[in-house]
């Protein structure tokens, strides 16, 4: 599914007020892997959380497909991060009272889909977890509970994934099996990725890059 | 989400134990207020049942209040005296009777009150009025001996034996003043309309088998309730005559045989006939529903409650004295359990907010995955209603085995008891998943309102 961002301005009230976007117009065409980055402040994580809905942004639009979402209540925003919206965070934000498994069966649950423990078990097993399904979080390194949360970010089988830092909190030998997987993922099942990086790795290999500067694209 | 909720209440165990325990607390003490009401402990009526045959009363007329003055008549042979007290007596001439038009329950009212749930038996008051040795006025009573058997009211018979079944003739009369005479010849005056004949009198042999005394350790002093009034020749025997008469028990059966006689077979219309209940602890709900079918009906240490100061003013001493003050353990247990449950309430609203702030980023998280506001309220909503519904279970069967213990020592019936329970349980379960709901609304919609990005970025 595309994904589009016409004129985003993003401003925080504090103090003076941020502006952390502005004006971005962008476009995430189907099936597209598109890294965006730039120095730290420059807006990345904003860009990234109004794609999801997980902020609104204080002028502009976000299109997801033929759908404006920007305007959508917060119960239907919710229904589409939960069927649409896969979300990767650099703190990996996997919930710590539950097993990788039943962290990946988490957005099956809330969607109320059958065999969510199947479904789980299938990721896992596809992002190279399978023998850790019941170990817990802190039982897990930083790219197990990374690859964990790709695996979870996928399970209701999202249109689009978004990443922010994935490899932010990971070695480079971890980092690179995360974007190695993200990229597979993209590849073989065409979910609009969408990664915010500044690692030299995900830089250096060929494809589309959105470079910000001070919330604009330059 | 259940796996996530039963984790939560795990990591937070001394938080939830609080909770389930203070729910607990005020559930068992809002049983407890809910048992307290529903009628009186056995002790309370032990002379009432035995002089009237019930535990709850019901009446052919409206019950005066306590205020109300010279509502009642008695009306023997020559005099009427004018009092407060609402007392249970023939309901014609010769008897102590409410002002104006003597009225009678219908035989139709006494089988309805009969079939009310917690009614083991109808007792109708079975009295005429009759004249002893000196023209001395008695009052006849026929009591059924099988009845009177499960009532217990032997207790009064003091010497010779108790009156049975096939007793025949047979009497039991009032043994205050010394022993109870071997024989006894009574006149009865003949019914006409609704007024006692005393020109025409037949005259009864009875021969006594036991007399009664109430015992000194019975509040019920029946015979020590003197009366100011002097009722027919005077005289120093006719001066006990008060309250109201001496009464003289003869076998049901007799006393329906004299009554056909006397009336030339008029059918027996009493005026009031005493409720046996299953269960004492039940007499108040028994009560009110009878309440719906008569003019009045009342539990028999309420009417002495109303009753009380008559008789003291007029004996000197309290005829019956009720153990239980009316409305006092209702209005306090009543207030008790509400306290109780505010409370548990507010201990419950305070750890569903440490819940809510101890897990902001968990909520968070789901809602970055896609829960939904409603999804993520009802998450906090249902487990502050498991907590409290745990809770209330645990303190309801607390107090309802006591209560259960009590009930089955009063012979209450099972299927009753049962009933009972489960109503109480609705009550109070309800009662406190109302309050833990109630509470939970506030840290539900704080959590449901959480928002994402800003917690997501806090750690
Ligand atoms: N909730 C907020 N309130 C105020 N200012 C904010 C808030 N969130 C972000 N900002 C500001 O918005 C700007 C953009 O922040 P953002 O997190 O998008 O940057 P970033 O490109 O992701 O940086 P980094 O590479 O360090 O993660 C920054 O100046 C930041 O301080
Ligand atoms: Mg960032």
């Amino acid at each position: 599914m595309s994904l589009r961002a016409v004129d985003l301005t993003k401003i925080y009230l504090v103090g003076q007020g941020v502006k952390a976007l502005d004006q971005v117009s962008v476009d995430f065409p189907p099936g597209s892997f598109t890294v965006v980055t730039g120095p730290s402040g420059c807006g990345k994580s904003t860009l990234l959380s109004i794609l999801g809905g997980l902020e609104r942004p204080t002028y502009g639009e976000v299109w997801m497909g033929e759908r404006r979402v920007d305007r959508l209540g917060e119960g239907e925003l919710a229904r589409l991060r939960l069927g649409s919206i896969g979300f990767v965070f650099q703190a990996f934000h996997l919930l710590a009272d539950l097993t990788a498994a039943e962290n990946v069966a988490m957005p099956l649950r809330l969607a109320r889909r059958p065999a969510a423990r199947e479904r789980a078990l299938e990721l896992l097993e596809q992002v190279g977890l399978g023998q850790r399904a019941d170990h817990y979080p802190h039982q897990l390194s930083g790219g197990e509970q990374q690859r964990v949360a790709v695996a979870r970010a996928l399970a209701n089988r999202p249109a689009v994934v978004l990443a922010d830092e994935p490899t932010g909190n990971l070695d480079s030998r971890s980092g690179t099996d995360v974007i190695a997987l993200l990229r597979r993922f993209n590849r073989e099942q065409g979910q609009t990725t969408v990664v915010a990086s500044h690692d030299p790795v995900l830089l250096a290999e060929p494809g589309r890059v959105l470079r910000l500067r001070d919330g604009r694209v330059e | 989400m259940l796996a996530l909720a039963w984790r939560g209440i795990l990591r937070d165990l001394d938080r939830s134990l609080l909770a389930v325990a203070s729910v607990a607390i005020a559930a068992a003490i809002l049983a407890g207020a809910l048992a307290l009401p529903d009628g009186f402990p056995p002790s309370a009526q032990i002379g009432a049942r035995a002089i009237v045959g019930g535990d709850v009363l019901a009446m052919a007329q409206p019950l005066p209040g306590p205020a109300a003055s010279g509502n009642w008549a008695w009306v023997p042979a020559q005099h009427t005296y004018r009092t407060d007290l609402p007392l249970f007596f023939p309901g014609t001439l010769g008897s102590l009777e409410p002002a104006g038009a003597p009225s009678a329950l219908t035989s139709q009212q006494l089988r309805r009150l009969a079939a009310l749930p917690g009614v083991t038996a109808v007792y109708p008051d079975y009295a005429m009025p009759a004249l002893g040795p000196g023209g001395r006025q008695v009052v006849l009573r026929g009591r059924d001996s099988t009845l009177d058997a499960r009532l217990g009211v032997q207790h009064l018979i003091q010497s010779g034996r108790p009156l049975a079944a096939g007793d025949g003739m047979d009497a039991v009369v009032d043994a205050a003043a010394g022993p109870p005479p071997a024989s006894l010849t009574l006149q009865v005056p003949t019914l006409r309309g609704s007024v006692w004949d005393y020109g025409s009198l037949r005259t009864l042999h009875l021969r006594v088998v036991g007399g009664y005394r109430a015992p000194a350790d019975q509040p019920a002093q029946v015979e020590t309730a003197q009366g100011t009034e002097v009722v027919g020749p005077t005289g120093p025997e006719s001066t006990t005559a008060y309250w109201p008469s001496p009464d003289v028990w003869i076998p049901l059966s007799t006393w329906l045989a004299i009554w056909a006689r006397a009336t030339h077979g008029a059918p027996f219309a009493p005026a009031q006939a005493g409720l046996i209940v299953a269960n004492t602890l039940r007499a108040a709900t028994v009560a009110k529903a009878a309440s719906a079918i008569v003019p009045a009906a009342i539990e028999v240490p309420d009417l002495v409650a109303v009753a009380g100061d008559s008789f003291v003013q007029l004996g000197g001493s309290p005829v019956v004295t009720s153990t239980r003050a009316p409305g006092v353990p209702l209005a306090l247990g009543g207030l008790v359990a509400a306290l109780a449950i505010v409370a548990a309430a507010m201990v419950m609203a305070g750890t569903m907010l440490t819940l809510v702030a101890g897990r902001r980023h968990e909520i968070g998280v789901l809602k970055a995955l896609g829960a939904s506001p409603a999804t993520i309220a009802g998450m906090v909503a249902g487990e502050a209603g498991g907590l409290a519904l745990l809770g209330g279970a645990l303190g309801f069967a607390a107090t309802r085995l006591v209560v259960t213990v009590i009930l089955l020592a009063a012979h209450a019936p099972a299927g009753e008891i049962v009933l009972g329970g489960l109503r109480e349980a609705g009550i109070v379960l309800g009662a406190c998943l109302v309050a833990a709901l109630l509470c939970a609304s506030l840290p539900a919609a704080e959590a449901a309102r959480l928002p994402t990005m800003a917690v997501l970025r806090e750690s």
